[in-house]
């Protein structure tokens, strides 16, 4: 008996504060699923922010009348992030659902200005997945989010399947908000990420991944041409996959990367630092464009495999130059070296760091072993 | 009488003690390591256990002159009155422990899991989850340890595993680049955080087997996972680390395999299993200690205060973030682990007598058996 009561005053003592529990009763057509935001600053220091989510509401294509998009997007002003954020709750009655967002986008504008206004909302909120990627907008953001797909596919979702698989090329440099944070918050804050544009392709439009932006602090210095960005990943160790295109006197040929290692080194000598990098890499001939079929012999591999090396390196040494002569961005975070290996140096020159990184020396070393040639004949004897 | 009645082997004890020191770690907060580079955050696991072995010498030398006595029992041979105002001291350190773990697991839940809703009947239920769960007794919490220990480790290494092509080694910071003092002190502070020292003072008549062996096994695996993944923190996320509320969890949410992102969470049900093992053991101890010492009662007329005093004083906290940072403090965290598992005994030790004394404890032990 006595049990039977403590348990009904238990089951009493859990419902009462059950009751009116309003907040369990969302179901997910009251939710605003965010699958896209992106942020742009207007004149006065306000931001405009451009949500793209999921039309939960949308009805059956049989049934008449009703919201048919598949996607919905949403341009809202506010003094800060989260207050734009908060009027679209007001505009819609419906509470933003931001663990599901694929893709941040950034206005050209703020990048410029500098990140350091746009980045606390996205690390604050507990509600935002820390692998969403990054990206700039080249012009608005509201643009990129604003392009409509034929198909009715949700652009936010296309734009990180896109970042997905040119990353896997190795031809962007792909970025998700903790990694901005971690390097954002180095001694000499340096990222990078791509450059998304609308491109107008007749009466279509779709969304491209352009350039890769190269920012020091949290503001946009410059960018890098996709060639430039293969090499960059590259010396990052970024690239598990790709090709690579370069001319000898026989033709252009193209060889499918298979695999790359890049280990990187400091020193000192005569107090200044000097890197090496060296990358290996391995791959395979994937096209020998001559015009004329030529079978591939030891001297000519010899010759492949040299071409290749020299592309790379003289790829990759232009590459550092234009970072931290040009730019003064320590884009690939090698001061991070200097800083593990060796510290009392680091903690000497911490003050001047960009000008140390600038007059470092870099040397590249490339090692390419050709692994496949495909269907050719390799003369044994000759 | 079987004498292995409400005992449970060292194997079930230390696998207990593991889980509720996992909560710990998962649940860490990096404010409290603001001083301390990402490289010093790793090394710091292995100071602690250099500390945990100078903590519980004392202990130590009163197991081997007492034998299957715990320090409440070693009290009482000198007086029944210290006695009683020991087994309050320990009772309130547990107390103060269940209160701040609760007070965690409603920082997580309110701002983690549901953050737009109201939690207190979440704070209840989990009190009365723990009142039920000390209720079931101590042979019950070791062999539901025991299976958690295998579900634990199996996510832990699951979750670990899919980490690995995300790590960065250039994110570790160089080792004392900002002295050892600080490094030093945290690492203190994590010992201070360590109430399973003090539950291994008044446990061990409760636990069959070899007791030292079992110690430094757990010690060492304790160090040993809390190093690991604290490298892989830093390696995966590195200065993200410190802007997370709790970084465990966000580590979890990196974890991808296959088609399946973000295995957070895999963390939140150890989080909850853990807790729960943590909150119970704790209930149970508490209720345990003054059971013997305040009157053989039925459990429910100790664990009915002690559920209501937890449930009220963290719907008080919950309110407000300032709360929990007074409740959850380091200083009272240290002095309490402190003073009940080294303090304490060691002053015990060194009143306790000679030698003599002991054996004829021992004796008078064994005879009543």
């Amino acid at each position: 008996m006595q049990k039977i009561g403590i348990l009904a005053a238990v089951i009493l003592l859990l419902l009462f504060p059950l009751n009116g529990q309003e907040t369990f009763k969302k179901d997910i057509s009251m939710r605003l699923v965010v699958q896209g935001i992106g942020i742009d600053i207007e004149d006065d220091g306000s931001y405009t922010v451009t949500l793209q989510a999921i039309n939960t509401n949308a009805q059956s294509v049989t049934f008449e009348g009703g919201d048919q998009e598949p996607v919905k997007t949403y341009n809202v002003t506010g003094d800060t992030i989260y207050t734009a954020v908060k009027s679209v709750t007001e505009m819609e009655g419906k509470t933003p659902l931001y663990s599901q967002n694929r893709v941040i986008i950034i206005g050209r504008d703020i990048a410029e200005k500098g990140l350091e206004g746009v980045i606390d909302f996205f690390v604050r909120d507990t509600g935002n997945c820390p692998s969403v990627d990054v990206a700039i907008a080249d012009g608005k953001a509201s643009e990129i989010l604003e392009v409509k797909s034929e198909s009715g596919e949700v652009i936010a979702r296309n734009i990180e399947q896109s970042i997905s698989s040119t990353d896997f090329e190795a031809e962007i440099s792909r970025l998700q908000i903790y990694e901005l944070v971690n390097r954002y918050e180095d001694k000499l804050p340096s990222f990078t990420m791509p450059i998304l544009a609308a491109v107008k392709d007749g009466d279509k439009e779709r969304v491209e991944i352009i350039e890769t932006a190269v920012f020091s602090g949290s503001k946009l210095k410059g960018t890098l041409t996709k060639e430039e960005t293969v090499m960059f990943n590259f010396l990052c160790n970024k690239v598990s996959s790709g090709a690579i295109s370069y001319d000898t006197d026989d033709g252009k040929i193209s060889m499918g990367v298979i695999d790359s290692k890049a280990t990187r080194r400091v020193s000192l000598q005569n107090n200044t630092p000097v890197f090496t990098l060296s990358v290996n890499v391995e791959g395979d001939i994937a096209e020998i464009y001559n015009g004329t079929a030529k079978t591939v012999d030891r001297a000519r591999l010899k010759e492949l495999k040299n071409g290749a090396e020299e592309h790379l390196k003289s790829g990759m040494e232009s590459v550092l130059k234009k970072l931290y002569t040009e730019l003064g961005c320590d884009a690939p975070g090698l001061s991070r070296l200097i800083y593990s290996r060796h510290p009392s140096f680091f903690r000497e020159n911490e003050k001047n760091l960009s000008t140390v990184m600038a007059n470092s020396q870099y040397n590249v070393e490339v090692k390419v072993t050709i692994r496949r040639v495909g269907h050719e004949l390799i003369k044994v004897a000759d | 009488m079987d004498s292995t009645k409400g005992k449970i082997n060292t194997f079930q004890f230390f696998s207990l003690l593991f889980l509720t020191r996992l909560l710990t770690t998962v649940t860490y907060i990096p404010s409290y390591m603001d001083d301390v580079l990402l490289s010093d955050v790793v090394i710091q696991t292995f100071f602690r256990f250099a500390f945990g072995i100078i903590i519980m010498i004392p202990m130590y030398l009163l197991y081997r002159r007492y034998g299957e006595l715990n320090i409440i029992d070693i009290v009482r041979q000198r007086s029944a009155k210290l006695a009683k105002i020991t087994a309050l001291i320990y009772a309130g350190a547990f107390f103060y422990f269940t209160l701040t773990t609760v007070a965690r697991l409603d920082v997580f839940a309110g701002t983690i899991v549901f953050p737009e809703s109201d939690i207190n009947y979440f704070l209840i239920f989990v009190v009365l989850i723990g009142c039920y769960g000390a209720y079931l007794g101590f042979e019950a919490l070791g062999r539901s340890a025991v299976l958690s220990l295998a579900l634990v480790a199996g996510a832990m290494v699951f979750i670990l595993a899919t980490l690995i092509k995300k790590m960065d080694f250039l994110n570790f910071t160089p080792v004392f680049y900002n002295g050892v003092s600080s490094v030093a002190k945290i690492s203190l502070d994590a010992v201070g955080r360590t109430i399973e020292y003090s539950i291994i003072a008044v446990s061990l008549p409760k636990v069959t087997g070899n007791k030292k062996n079992g110690f430094f096994f757990w010690i060492s695996a304790q160090t040993l996972v809390t190093g690991i993944i604290f490298f892989f923190e830093v390696a995966v996320m590195g200065n993200f680390t410190s802007t997370q509320l709790f970084p465990v969890h966000s580590l979890a949410s990196l974890a991808e395999f296959s088609m399946f992102g973000r295995l957070d969470a895999i963390i939140t049900g150890v989080w909850i299993l853990c807790a729960f093992l943590k909150i119970s053991l704790l209930i149970y101890l508490k209720v345990s200690i003054l059971k013997k010492e305040f009157g053989e009662k039925k459990p429910i007329y100790y664990m009915l205060p002690i559920g209501i005093a937890l449930s009220a004083i963290n719907l008080y906290v919950s309110m407000s973030v300032g709360r929990f940072a007074m409740l959850d403090s380091s200083t009272v965290k240290m002095s309490l682990t402190l003073s009940t598992a080294f303090f304490i005994p060691l002053i015990v030790l060194i009143i306790s007598g000679r030698k003599k004394e002991g054996e004829n404890c021992k004796k008078s032990v064994s005879s009543q058996r």
